[in-house]
């Protein structure tokens, strides 16, 4: 079991809304989130989902391996600025992953790895 | 619910984009020597890059705002590279009203030249409503 934290900055979600062109007011308006009952600015939950998987790309899987399936539960809002650690559990070709912030769970998830050659 | 096809192609700037941002160091998605290094054809996407398909696509639908993103789920039947045209479609399924809210799935289908199905992307969602 492995655990890693890393943190969600204002930049990231700015960027992000960038990126995937969701520029819904609630990652980029901090009055607009409170409005709809958030204590700030929350980051993208595929924002959340692709930083998960640059973790595990880069700390558990080989360059070829590829994630061909994953599932995940948004349980909890990731603010602009929170640090996420993330509990790893590795078993054959699956992956499960937990992220914590403030001691609250924020996020599960479930992958598949794909260890075959490219195709 | 479903909308027209939206013909896409995916970038060598739009992965090194992404995967900057996200902090994927993979050598992979650095260029495509380093790529065929690793026995791929070319650079391939990341694995949750094709969700940002959306932004080039016009729903006839709009989401009512408070938005949530409940759940997501991707699957990848297919490895995906840049450079490729690829046809994507967006559908909406299982709607109902609960109180003032709808929840509902909103699925990005994206499709090879060959009509292959290479991505799903099912986001489960709950909204103000759905006009």
């Amino acid at each position: 079991m492995n655990a890693i934290t890393y943190q969600i900055t204002e930049k990231d979600v700015e960027q992000y809304a960038v990126i995937s062109g969701d520029s819904n007011p609630i990652h980029l308006d901090k009055e607009a989130a409170k409005q709809q009952g958030f204590m700030n600015k929350i980051a993208h939950g595929m924002l959340t989902v692709a930083r998960v998987l640059s973790v595990l790309s880069n700390e558990i899987l080989k360059p070829h391996e590829f994630l061909s399936q994953y599932e995940f539960t948004f349980i909890a809002p990731v603010y602009v600025g929170d640090l996420v650690t993330l509990t790893i559990k590795q078993a054959e070709h699956n992956l499960r992953v937990e992220g914590k912030c403030r001691e609250k769970i924020v996020v599960k998830g479930c992958l598949i790895v794909d260890r075959g050659n490219p195709r | 619910m479903k909308t027209k096809e939206h013909e896409i192609i995916f970038n060598k700037d739009d992965v090194q984009q992404f995967v900057q941002l996200i902090g994927d160091r993979n050598p992979i998605y650095q260029s495509s020597e380093r790529a065929k290094d690793y026995g791929f054809e070319t650079i391939p996407l990341p694995p949750t890059m094709p969700m940002i398909a959306y932004k080039w696509l016009e729903t006839p639908w709009e989401l009512k705002q408070p938005i949530i993103h409940r759940k997501q789920k991707c699957i990848q039947h297919q490895r995906m590279y840049i450079e490729e045209i690829y046809k994507a479609v967006v559908e909406v399924t299982d709607q109902y009203q609960r109180h003032n809210l709808t929840f509902m799935k909103q699925t990005l289908f994206l499709f090879n030249r060959d009509g292959k199905l290479c991505f799903e992307g099912i986001s489960d969602l709950t909204l103000g409503g759905l006009s």
